[in-house]
């Protein structure tokens, strides 16, 4: 199953020069500031590149953080963790001391301005998530995913949505950031964006268990776990403008429908296995129709509009492979029925089992590294609050200049045919 | 062809199927019927059950499972002799293309002897197996004269050995007999301890929860 994902476009960012001036009283403290641009002009560009070296691309990311560490926090002494608000560690002197302007993956007219440090570092690991869910787009588009590339994905699409969850957890540290609709600090947008991530790693399981020809009624159960994950990331964005969501949403609803299919089609030859081959036929019928619904959705997904991946899914691999699985296991149980059993084909669809204990994708959950070795209680001194002769931004403001969007590297996704037999090459 | 069948096009010719996609097609058949035989062979047992289960408190519905039994009987009969005439068609299938593949090898070995024989000729043959067979006396006579020991006594009684042999064997018996017990008489204790049931197996449960034991291992290794 040569995967397919819709990505949103990386948020956009206007270069930040680390200028203190005045505030800077020693050498080392100009210092950082002059790493900290480097560093950030540095990773903002690695972003462009879904096919980036993931390690190469998380110590930048790492790094960077760990030299930011102390416009969040008072250094006290060099060990600080900063895991979450109630441990009891002092907001930093620098916060409001930098103005930084993102803009929102949804919303590319849309951009903000805020004077807190902590808008930076959560919109840079929102970054890094978006960062992550493409490359694990592009490791699963190759044209031969081994192994290790299988599990190099799902290690990103966890990691991704655990990044997200920690920035959904930290927002209320913005005063009026997630009241912006649609913006990427909207709750519901990053509520959609974690099960959105959930739900793709969850998709690698799938795949593995039909590659590795695990028991049909598991495979029906990962499938229809997926599928209630995909709509429940789509009901996130129920009230979004339509202009800016409805392409991600159409995405959302055909991987729903999609994996339903999946999900009727293995329940299928589950109940074939145990001679119920009348309710064997309907669920066989039921995936077929949940196909079609998906193909429907695959065109309405190609003339959607707001921003992401343009192509048409209905020609993609992925799409195609699924096809004849479900019209194999429809002749197949028909055959059967009408050769051995002449069993009645009911009229109600049959349950899917969606236990909770189906859904095998964690996330994992991401923590904030510790400050760099360069910060200390006497470097966090020497930055001289008294000659910072600077507004407080701190109130979320809208900009009045737009920013462009990221010129990004275009995912390749094959169209090779996966060499193996069950089409299903992410195993 | 008629002036009929030029014009609409008379009925194409289908390409016959190849032995193999008809000894697969066979074969998908007999694995079909093998299933229903089965299945029927189930509903035998049920109504089996069923006719035992009314008995005489509901005779009319006793017969009827019966009757019900030996139709699904019939069927099975009728299975079996479906069955066997597919496998005689089938193996005479297998044998016809095998034959067939046989005689294309044999064909290409007798073209590969022709050309190897090509450059022989027989009377060639005949002086070098000659010279061989001499060279060969010649080496048996060396052989032979170098394995005869010149000088050395080679006389050994066979007898005289046969007789230490026995001594030695009557020897070994008797000390058997003087070492044999008579063997205990008494036999163990039978356990007095309830055997556990039977548990129900559910082995496509017990297979789903070991693949998903499999793939939670994979996605969290």
């Amino acid at each position: 199953m040569s995967h397919w994902f819709h990505r949103n476009p990386i948020k956009p960012t206007e270069f930040v020069k680390f200028d203190l001036k005045g505030v800077l009283t020693t050498d080392t403290c100009s210092k950082i500031c002059g790493e900290l641009r480097l560093r950030r002009d540095k990773l903002v560009s690695q972003f462009k590149n879904a096919s980036n070296d993931l390690e190469e691309v998380t110590k930048e990311f790492n790094e960077y953080l760990r030299l930011f560490a102390g416009f969040l926090i008072e250094i006290q002494s060099s060990m600080v963790e900063l895991e979450n608000k109630d441990a009891g560690n002092k907001n930093s002197k620098l916060i409001p001391l930098i103005r930084f302007k993102w803009g929102n993956s949804m919303l590319p007219q849309a951009a903000t301005e805020v004077s807190d440090t902590w808008f930076e570092a959560l919109s840079m690991i929102q970054c890094m998530a978006m960062w992550l869910t493409k490359h694990a787009a592009s490791m699963a588009g190759k044209d031969e995913v081994r192994e290790s590339d299988a599990k190099e994905c799902l290690q990103c699409l966890r990691q991704a949505g655990g990044m997200f969850q920690y920035v959904k957890d930290e927002s209320s540290r913005l005063s009026g950031a997630n009241e912006v609709e649609g913006s990427d600090f909207d709750p519901k947008v990053m509520e959609t964006y974690i099960l959105t991530a959930t739900a793709e790693a969850q998709e690698v399981i799938v795949a593995r268990a039909i590659e590795m020809k695990h028991d049909d009624g598991l495979i029906s159960s990962l499938a229809a776990v997926t599928a209630s994950i995909f709509s429940k990331a789509d009901q996130c964005l129920n009230n979004l403008p339509d202009e800016s969501f409805a392409r991600w949403r159409r995405y959302l609803q055909l991987k729903h429908h999609f994996y339903l299919a999946y999900a009727f089609a293995f329940l299928g030859q589950k109940q074939l296995s145990e001679d119920k081959c009348g309710e064997a036929v309907r669920a066989c019928k039921q995936g077929i129709a949940e196909y079609g619904v998906a193909k429907e959705m695959a065109a309405m997904y190609a003339t959607a509009t707001g921003p992401g991946t343009r192509i048409k899914p209905e020609q993609h691999l992925f799409f195609r492979r699924i096809e004849p699985l479900l019209n194999r296991h429809l002749e197949k149980a028909e055959r059967e029925n009408g050769f051995i059993y002449h069993q009645k084909v009911p009229d109600e669809i049959p349950q899917l089992d969606v236990e909770a204990t189906y859904g095998l994708a964690k996330l994992d959950s991401f923590t904030y590294p510790p400050p760099a070795e360069s910060w200390n209680t006497a470097v966090y001194s020497a930055f001289d609050l008294s000659k910072a002769n600077m507004p407080d931004f701190s109130k979320i403001k809208k900009s009045k200049s737009k920013l462009d969007p990221v010129h990004e590297e275009k995912i390749y996704q094959t169209e090779k045919d996966p060499s193996n037999s069950s089409g299903c090459v992410i195993a | 062809m008629s002036l009929f069948g030029k014009i609409f096009g008379g009925r194409k010719q289908e390409a016959p199927s190849t032995p193999q996609e008809s000894i697969q097609k066979l074969r998908e058949t007999e694995e079909m019927l093998e299933k229903k035989q089965e299945f029927l062979e189930k509903k035998v047992i049920d109504e089996k059950q069923n006719a035992v289960k009314y008995g005489t408190k509901n005779k009319r519905m006793a017969l009827q499972c019966l009757n019900r039994k030996r139709n699904f009987e019939k069927q099975l009969a009728h299975i079996d002799g479906v069955l066997s005439t597919i496998g005689y068609q089938r193996e005479a299938l297998e044998n016809a293309s095998t034959n067939a593949e046989v005689l294309n090898v044999m064909g290409t070995a007798s073209k590969a002897l022709k050309a190897a024989h090509n450059n022989m000729d027989i009377d060639q043959v005949h002086d070098l197996m000659e010279d061989i067979a001499e060279q060969q006396e010649v080496a048996n006579e060396i052989a032979e004269a170098i394995s005869n020991p010149v000088g050395f006594s080679t006389a050994v009684d066979d007898d005289d050995l046969m007789r230490e042999l026995e001594a030695l064997e009557q020897e070994e018996l008797d000390k058997e007999l003087l070492d044999a017990r008579a063997p205990p008489v008494t036999l163990p204790d039978t356990p007095n301890i309830a055997l556990p049931a039977v548990p129900a197996s559910r082995p496509r449960a017990k297979e789903a929860d070991k693949d998903l034991e499999d793939l939670e291992s994979w996605a969290n290794a």
